[in-house]
């Protein structure tokens, strides 16, 4: 017995899912966050192996990562976001795809997930674009510590997905049906000639699916096996995989609950939940919880509205790139592929190209958010429904305004208690991307996430010291004084 | 019989009896042009390099004033082809060969020979860009073309090429450029879809796929890992052709067989030497190819892209490899072409310096043992 005790503790004690050094690293802090909506008080965190061995309370021990007056909190988790995703990964010439995993097909070496780790985020759930009914299988990845297939870009600088916390994503809402169009007197011209183009169309499609994945999967031998996508669905009515349904408006939130009593969907996530709040109660009642979508203060942010100035005038102008110097470091080129324009030409781009990197995405926002408000995620917990917050694309350009921490602080500024709106990024936002027991909150066994930030998080002049994934530095920006 | 007749039938084969050649230099794998070697030659074959080779009975001994190297091979190519190498009905097209498309009489073969060149790769064009209606993700077989007829005919009605293997590798599309969007009016519009096809069209099997092995274009990260897995999956060997931005995805092909395309005015951008270093640094084995979309480039592309690769990098052995070794791999003759070794192909090109030397001409060109090509003397000053 004791025997195969030996065989075996080595395999508890490897470290998982992270390319983890055995380094320990001690950090403390004056407060942390520990992501459950508790604080600490002069906490000490231990890492060892890619895990945090230790919590505790004290003084900072020596050699331990302490600055005065900074807070620790978990890294935070995008709960929903589009960093490398675009319409590029999402097959249109048929509505099911359930099959494909967009971790296979995003652009995990993209800048925006760079950009995501300096400003805090260390784990985001990555969702398929909306332009299919089933988009497929989102994933749970790291934002840094991958091996980039960029041969320019920082070693570690690329997404890693995890492989828990898959859901497969459904879409009701105007995007799946953007570009279909009906027979016109005539054979169609192209793939979109055909259905959905309506809402009935679009549920009746995940019904269809449905009730095929129940008949084929009772049968022995089933095709279910075989054919991928059924293989999701039957994952999904077995309990195994969560959903997620992106849908804005108040009908489409309802469609969704319904669709979950008959199916008997274990977990449902409404994603983005623009109008959620007018039907709080239900969500209450049926105990599915929302992520958020994008808030802004000025609801008509939230609506396609461009890049800015600034933003275009960095895109015509990026950090030079010269290569035939050794030693200089090289930028990596983003991954729009903007040409460089000037002047009056900037100003009229930046009025009418969109943002987003899919139209599907695009339009569908532009028609579903009249009533989209900022006060959404207080609207929800108010009425005890579970809140997560998202940055979706918010990432995708060099403005930081739209990333995870500054959505806390616009929901806490419309409402949110502070300390649950931090939770909404952090421990909430795991669980509801079904990483609960890895990432979220900062305790023992849990994964090494940790931002270390320069003051209250939730202040606007805050900004992240230290960021740290799996255990290994991913930004150092304390100041040099200290330490 | 005439005699006359008699003795034009036993001029080939007097051709073909073994004869040893005594260049000043002889390059080699290393890339260097080392002197005192001798290549012993029988039939179309090289049966000994070395300073002292075995000396069959009846042999010629052949003098050369020049360095000899291996003939250079077109890792990719649409040299030859009469219209486009694509079939816009249908997405899957397994059957078709490139071999059918081509124009032996083109009279861009014997200048492509000229500049040194003694096998040409031809592949199925992998975007199908003329029609709206389908992808091409399963293009066809690939051709190796010496650009040198065979001898048995002569006059000018002759054709200028023959055709040495018309199953080279079969050709499969996974570009980004090639579908998405609107592009396409049945499918697939993305990776994912593409993937499908092509996994469906494997599941159903692609003869002969297992031995010869596949070419496939890519130009993302995620193309390059999912035709990995499919190549795991039903077990054939993969070549591929980088195409766009290789820089972005690069650190992806480590360690595979890859062809590049040949520098030009169209294809440069700044960082394309740059992204060459590293790509040799991440342990690409690299080749490179001339095919266009716009036509091929002038006959010369070949070795000036070798000349910058071996000036970006430092490296000259890489760079003749690129050209030679590795491009006949691609084509799946890499025993055979592409090197001076004992057992390989007796493609040989004398020239008058080493061919990566910008003073370099070409004197001579001999494929399969049969000289082929002997450039007009010219006076130097």
């Amino acid at each position: 017995m004791t025997a195969l005790l030996w065989l075996v503790l080595p395999l508890w004690s490897a470290p998982q899912g992270g390319a983890a050094g055995g380094d320990r690293l001690i950090v403390a802090a004056d407060v942390l966050h520990v992501g459950d909506g508790t604080l600490l008080q002069r906490a000490v965190v231990e890492i060892a192996s890619g895990r945090i061995s230790a919590v505790r309370q004290g003084e900072p021990p020596s050699g331990a990562i302490h600055v005065p007056g900074a807070e620790l909190t978990p890294g935070l988790v995008d709960a929903c976001s589009y960093m490398g995703v675009d319409s590029r990964t999402v097959e249109q010439s048929r509505e099911n795809t359930a099959g494909q995993r967009v971790a296979a097909t995003a652009t995990l070496d993209s800048p925006s997930f760079r950009r995501a780790m300096e400003a805090g985020v260390t784990a985001a759930f990555l969702s398929p674009d909306s332009l299919n009914v089933f988009g497929g299988v989102g994933s749970v990845v790291k934002t840094w510590g991958g091996r980039p297939a960029n041969l320019f870009a920082p070693p570690d600088s690329a997404a890693r997905p995890l492989d828990f916390g898959g859901a497969l994503k459904l879409t009701i809402a105007d995007d799946p049906t953007a570009f279909n169009y009906p027979p016109r007197g005539g054979p169609p011209d192209d793939l979109f000639g055909r259905r959905p183009t309506t809402r009935m169309g679009t549920v009746w499609t995940i019904r269809k699916e449905f009730y095929r994945a129940l008949e084929l999967g009772g049968r022995r031998a089933s095709p279910a096996a075989a054919d991928p996508d059924l293989a999701v669905l039957r994952a999904v009515l077995d309990g195994r995989m969560p959903v997620r349904v992106l849908a804005r408006r108040s009908h489409d939130v309802q469609t969704a609950l319904r669709l979950a009593a008959e199916f008997g969907w274990k977990k449902l996530v409404i994603e983005e939940g623009t109008e959620a709040h007018r039907c709080a109660a239900l969500l209450a009642e049926a105990g599915v919880p929302v992520v958020c979508g994008p808030l802004y203060d000025e609801v008509s942010r939230s609506i396609a509205a461009g890049y800015t100035l600034e933003e275009w005038r960095e895109f015509a102008a990026p950090p030079a790139i010269c290569c035939e110097r050794a030693g200089e470091p090289h930028g990596y080129e983003d991954e729009t592929g903007l040409t460089p324009v000037g002047g009056l030409a900037l100003e009229l781009l930046g009025l009418t190209l969109p943002r987003y990197g899919s139209a599907g995405l695009l339009m569908g926002r532009r028609q579903e958010s009249e009533h989209a408000t900022p006060a959404l995620p207080a609207l929800l917990s108010r009425a005890g429904v579970p809140c997560a917050l998202g940055a979706a694309e918010g990432h995708d350009g060099p403005a930081r305004e739209s990333s995870v921490i500054h959505q806390a602080r616009t929901a806490a500024r419309w409402g949110v208690p502070a300390e649950l709106a931090l939770q909404m990024v952090t421990g909430t936002a795991a669980s509801l991307c079904g990483a609960a027991e890895e990432l979220g909150t900062v305790a023992q066994g849990k994964a090494a996430d940790l931002v270390l930030w320069s003051g209250p998080p939730l202040r606007s002049d805050a900004r992240p010291l230290l960021v740290i994934v799996d255990g290994r530095v991913a930004l150092d920006r304390r100041p040099v004084a200290s330490d | 019989m005439h005699p006359l007749a008699v003795l034009a039938l036993l001029a080939p084969l007097q051709e073909r009896a073994a004869f040893i050649l005594e260049p000043d230099a002889v390059v080699l794998e290393d890339g260097k042009a080392q002197p005192g070697l001798l290549v012993l030659v029988k039939r179309d074959r090289i049966l000994a390099v070395g300073p002292s080779v075995p000396q069959p009975a009846g042999a010629e001994r052949w003098r050369l004033e020049g360095v000899l190297a291996p003939g250079f091979v077109d890792a990719f190519s649409s040299l030859g082809v009469a219209g486009r190498a694509e079939e816009n009905t249908r997405t899957l097209t397994p059957q078709l060969r490139a071999a059918e498309t081509l124009d032996l009489a083109d009279p861009r073969w014997r200048r492509w020979l000229a500049a040194g060149v003694t096998a040409v790769h031809v592949v199925p064009e992998p975007v199908n860009s003329g029609g709206l209606w389908s992808v091409n993700v399963v293009a066809g077989w690939a051709a190796l073309v010496e650009p040198a007829g065979s001898g048995a005919f002569a006059g000018p009605g002759a054709p200028l090429a023959q055709v040495a293997d018309p199953l080279t590798r079969q050709a499969f599309s996974l570009l980004e450029a090639a579908f998405g969007g609107r592009n396409t009016r049945a499918g697939p519009t993305s990776l994912p879809g593409a993937l499908e096809l092509l996994d469906g069209a494997l599941l159903a099997g692609v003869p002969e796929l297992a031995q010869r092995g596949a070419l496939v274009f890519v130009d993302s990260a995620a193309a390059v890992r999912a035709a990995r897995s499919a190549a795991q999956k039903h077990r054939f060997a993969p070549a591929w052709i980088a195409r766009g931005d290789v820089g972005s995805y690069g650190a992806e092909l480590s360690g595979e067989l890859v062809g590049l395309p040949v520098l030009d005015e169209a294809s440069y951008e700044p960082r394309a030497l740059e992204t060459w270093r590293r790509l040799r640094a991440a342990g690409v084995r690299i080749a490179f190819g001339s095919h266009r979309e716009e036509g091929p480039p002038p006959p010369q592309a070949l070795r000036t892209t070798a000349m910058a690769f071996a000036r970006a990098t430092g490296d000259a052995r890489a760079a003749l490899e690129a050209v030679t070794a590795n491009a006949a791999a691609i084509a799946g003759q890499g025993r055979d072409r592409g090197r001076i070794a004992a057992g390989a192909r007796a493609d040989l090109v004398l020239w008058s310096a080493h061919p990566l030397d910008a003073s370099a001409r070409v004197k001579s060109v001999m494929i399969g043992g049969r000289t082929v090509f002997r450039a007009a003397p010219r006076e130097d000053p």
